[in-house]
C-alpha cells in the first residue's frame, strides 16, 4: 500500500463484527423476512426514467478495455442530443487512442443519492467534426451552469484535433433505483 | 414524476444560429488555443482526498467499478464503497455477472467522482471477493455507518443478510486523478 492513507478512518472492531454476526444469526433463525437487494429486477427504470437521469447527470464513467485485457476508465462530461448521447474526451486522455482501436465501453450515469444509475454496454464512434465539438461544449456548459461569458472563452478555448466528441451507441442498459434499495 | 416534466434531451440547451456563427468564428483561427484547465495526478494522496469524501458528504458515496469479461470487453457499474482501515471495500452477491466475472479474472477498476463534480480520480488495482460472514459483516457495519451515522446501522446490516453475499477488498495499486490545474 501506498503512504497515503485516509486521516478519517472507519472501522468496525471485532466487537462490533461479533455484535451484529449474532444478531444475524437470530434473524435467520428466527425466520424474520429482510429486506435484501438480490433481485434488481424490480428496481428498474423505465426508457423514460432512464433518458431522463442520463440527462440529468453531469458527467458519466466511461469504461474501455486496455490492450493487456485490463479494464480502464475515466469521468466524462457528456450531453443528449438528436436522441443520443455524446461523451466528451480531452487530448492526452488515455481513452483516444484506445478506442480508435477497440470502440467496445461500458458508461455508468450516476443519478446521485436516491435516484439511480445507468449502466450502458455498447460501442463508441468518433465524430471528428467541429459542429459536434461546438454542440457538445454548448450543452455541456450549460448543464453546468456556466454563464455564457464563461460558455463563450470554453468554446473559444476548444481546440478541433485535441477534444473529442464520441457518440455512445447503447446495446444493452442496466438499470436500478437505489432510493428503493436502502428505503431512504 | 410527471411524464411531462422529464427532460430527455439537452437540445433546448443548443441553438443552431449559435452553433453556426461559432462555426464562422472556429473555422478561421489556427489550433494554438490553450489546453482546458485540467491536470493529472498520479498522488496517491490526490486521490485519497476524493475518496474520502464520502465520510464528509453523505450523498456522494458511491463510484463506478469496472472489470473485464469474458468475451475481452469490459463491464461497470455503480456500487457504494466504504473505507475500513485505509482500504476500499464493496460487495456483490452470488448470481450476478460481476461476481463471476471478478472470481475469473480480478483486475478491476473504480472511478470516484468528487461532489462538485470537478475532480475524480481512477483507482487501478484488483479485487479480493470473501463470502467469510465476517467479512461480509464488517463491510456492512463500515457501509452503513459511512452512509449514513451509526444510528442507521441495524437497517443496513439487514439488507446484507441474504446467503451467497460477497464482500470486495480493492487492492489500489495505481492512481489517476483529475484535477482543475
Amino acid at each position: 500500500m501506498t503512504s497515503a492513507t485516509p486521516e478519517r478512518r472507519i472501522e468496525a472492531t471485532e466487537e462490533e463484527v461479533e455484535y451484529w454476526l449474532q444478531r444475524k444469526r437470530e434473524r435467520v433463525a428466527s425466520g424474520e423476512k429482510v429486506f435484501t437487494v438480490e433481485d434488481l429486477k424490480a428496481y428498474q427504470l423505465d426508457e423514460a426514467e432512464t433518458w431522463e437521469l442520463i440527462t440529468a447527470g453531469k458527467g458519466c464513467t466511461l469504461s474501455w478495455v486496455a490492450s493487456d485485457g485490463s479494464p480502464g476508465g475515466t469521468y466524462v462530461k457528456h450531453a443528449v442530443l438528436n436522441g443520443a448521447a455524446y461523451l466528451l474526451l480531452l487530448d492526452g486522455d488515455e481513452a483516444v487512442p484506445v478506442l480508435r482501436r477497440d470502440s467496445r465501453v461500458s458508461v455508468v450515469f450516476d443519478g446521485g443519492d436516491g435516484v439511480g444509475a445507468v449502466t450502458v454496454r455498447g460501442t463508441v464512434e468518433f465524430v471528428d467534426d467541429l459542429r459536434s465539438l461546438i454542440r457538445v461544449l454548448l450543452a455541456v456548459g450549460r448543464r453546468d451552469g456556466m454563464t455564457e461569458e464563461q460558455l463563450a472563452g470554453r468554446v473559444r478555448a476548444a481546440r478541433p484535433g485535441r477534444e473529442y466528441v464520441v457518440r455512445l451507441n447503447p446495446e444493452r442498459f442496466v438499470t436500478f433505483t437505489h432510493k428503493k434499495i436502502f428505503r431512504g | 414524476m410527471d411524464s411531462e416534466q422529464r427532460v430527455t434531451s439537452d437540445d433546448h440547451l443548443v441553438n443552431e444560429d449559435e452553433v453556426e456563427r461559432w462555426l464562422a468564428e472556429k473555422r478561421g483561427e489556427p489550433a494554438t488555443r490553450p489546453a482546458p484547465p485540467m491536470r493529472v495526478s498520479s498522488d496517491p494522496d490526490d486521490a485519497w482526498a476524493i475518496l474520502r469524501e464520502p465520510h464528509e458528504i453523505v450523498h456522494a458515496y458511491g463510484g463506478a467499478i469496472a472489470w473485464p469479461t469474458k468475451d475481452g470487453g469490459v463491464a461497470s457499474a455503480y456500487v457504494g464503497f466504504a473505507i475500513l482501515d485505509g482500504e476500499i471495500w464493496s460487495t456483490t452477491t452470488k448470481g450476478r455477472g460481476k461476481t463471476y466475472a471478478m472470481l475469473r479474472d480480478p483486475r478491476a477498476m473504480l472511478v470516484v467522482v468528487s461532489a462538485d463534480r470537478q475532480r475524480s480520480t481512477t483507482v487501478y488495482g484488483r479485487v479480493e471477493l470473501s463470502n467469510d460472514d465476517r467479512d461480509v459483516t464488517r463491510f456492512a457495519i463500515g457501509f452503513s455507518r459511512y452512509r449514513g451515522g451509526a444510528a442507521e446501522i441495524g437497517p443496513g446490516i439487514a439488507s446484507f443478510d441474504s446467503p451467497g453475499r460477497y464482500a470486495i477488498r480493492f487492492i489500489a495499486e495505481r492512481f489517476v486523478t483529475r484535477l482543475p490545474a
